[in-house]
């Protein structure tokens, strides 16, 4: 309940900080209007301003704000809202132009104002940001690239638009009207600070070193760390963190991956690693004693805050990350209840953790399901996805009452979801954590 | 579940918004401009001066 209460009041906060500049240009002797249509799309505009600038809050990784939702709702709703502020302020100049079509030479640079010139210029770079965003897989942007682009488009956008305000000077002017818009670029400049100084600044105190590299099946890696000079991360099981690895944490290139360890063992951290991406398929290299960074822990996707009277883990591929942690917590913590694991893979050569889970059903009241969807013409274990008719077989009765983890690609996540919606398991009992962030 | 409700919340937060701004349009015509600030001279820079910026109308600033 507590968690509901504060994710409503963060809400609230968010639509009271996009929208109280806003009426704060009417305060005292406002300018007068210039017609309904005209001071709509200038509302528009200004909402989706701040909307792009408060999207450095939204992304600044603020423990308080993210613990209701877990930071993968909270990146996933900075990616929704970004295509909503992004429409606004496409209707910003668009409604000038519908309400009087001489106003498309703005798009002119030849022949629109300095004014118009800025705004043309944030708009060109917003639209950048969404295409290489949307489409940064098909545009074939690796990830350090885009990110390191992202930031400085984003950045771009909120200086050329700000730029536009100013030069257009129609709501910037007075004392107080001229004080909001100091403060709220300061406050741009506060977040960052926080997120580019000051919070590698904190992790400076909290230093890692790579303690070992493990190979497993499946273009599968272990990395294990341990705390170098300080009690190592409370973290809960299922959670994640983002790592940076070399001597500095003021670093661009940080990379979020699921804690795979039982949380009872906080001096010696492991993440189990897919090879995917240009980052994950050099883990196999790096050399034991390399410092490194960890930024959490983040993230919702845990038993701790579900409780049930069972558990189902239902994993697919390298989703296994996060609910192996559960797991080992949960036999750490000699828990006795229930546990049902289905553990998708697309064929026996990308099952990691096989001989490791054999050990954990012997540990915990637990019954692992192997579905591949490739079999090889010996197999014992279950065929094709995981679907309705696989978890008819599996469920027991009153499957409600229990609590259901889903990680993995995102149509598994989806059609898993589904299936599990449709056999009235309450919305509330099932916990997904989508971890392709971009 | 919780990416849904965060799905449902931006649908909210732009119901929301929208209806802000389209406040926010009524409000600010409660006193009307003169006619010759709806349209500012924006295919027409005319002359310049230092306080407008370079191209930039005199007087009327142009459109947020």
């Amino acid at each position: 309940v507590t968690n509901v209460v504060r994710g409503l009041l963060w809400s609230v906060v968010y639509l009271a900080a996009v929208i109280a500049p806003l009426f704060f240009m009417l305060v005292g002797d406002a300018p007068p209007g210039r017609g309904w249509w005209m001071e709509l799309s200038i509302a528009l505009g200004f909402i989706g301003l701040a909307m792009v600038g408060l999207q450095f809050a939204v992304t600044a990784r603020f423990h308080p704000v993210d613990a209701p939702y877990g930071l993968d709702a909270v990146l996933q709703y900075h990616r929704q809202i970004s295509l909503v502020a992004f429409g606004f302020i496409l209707l910003h100049p668009a409604i000038l132009m519908v309400e009087d079509p001489e106003r498309l030479a703005l798009l002119n640079p030849a022949t629109a104002t300095t004014a118009a010139r800025w705004g043309l210029a944030s708009v060109v770079l917003l639209i950048a940001i969404v295409v290489t965003s949307v489409w940064r897989a098909q545009l074939k942007l690796n990830y350090e690239v885009w990110r390191i682009l992202h930031g400085l488009l984003a950045i771009g956008i909120v200086i050329t638009a700000l730029v536009h305000v100013e030069r257009v000077g129609y709501y910037v002017s007075g004392p107080w009207r001229r004080g909001l818009w100091i403060v709220m670029s300061l406050v741009l400049v506060g977040l960052l600070g926080y997120v580019r100084l000051y919070k590698p600044w904190r992790l400076l105190r909290t230093p890692y070193v790579i303690d070992g590299v493990e190979q497993l099946p499946g273009d599968t890696w272990r990395v294990h760390l341990r705390p170098d000079g300080h009690e190592g991360l409370r973290f809960s099981p299922g959670q994640f963190a983002w790592l940076t690895v070399g001597n500095s944490p003021f670093q661009i290139e940080e990379h979020p991956f699921s804690f795979s360890s039982s949380a009872e063992r906080p001096q010696r951290l492991s993440f189990t690693i897919k090879e995917l991406g240009d980052f994950t398929s050099r883990i196999g290299e790096l050399e034991p004693g390399t410092r490194a960074y960890l930024d959490g822990p983040y993230g919702a996707f845990s038993y701790e805050r579900n409780q049930g009277s069972g558990f189902v883990f239902l994993a697919g591929g390298i989703g296994i990350s996060p609910i192996m942690s559960q797991l080992r917590t949960l036999a750490d913590r000699e828990d006795p209840r229930a546990m049902l694991l289905f553990y998708a893979n697309p064929d026996l050569d990308d099952v990691a953790l096989r001989e490791e889970l054999d050990r954990l059903e012997v540990r915990l009241d637990l019954e692992v399901v192997s579905v591949l969807e490739d079999p090889p013409d010996d197999w014992d274990g279950e065929a094709g996805l995981i679907g309705p008719e696989l978890l008819d077989r599996y469920l027991p009765a009153h499957e409600e009452l229990l609590q259901f983890f889903v990680c993995g690609p995102d149509p598994m996540m989806d059609a898993v979801e589904e299936a599990l919606l449709d056999r009235g398991i309450p919305p509330g009992h099932v916990n997904l954590e989508r971890f392709d962030f971009i | 579940m919780r990416h849904a409700l965060m799905t449902r919340f931006v649908v909210i937060a732009t119901v929301v918004l929208a209806l802000a701004a389209a406040l926010f349009a009524l409000l600010a015509n409660v006193t009307e401009a003169p006619a010759e600030a709806r349209m500012p001279a924006i295919l027409d820079p005319g002359p310049t001066d230092l306080a407008a910026g370079p191209g930039e109308p005199v007087g009327v600033r142009g459109v947020a």
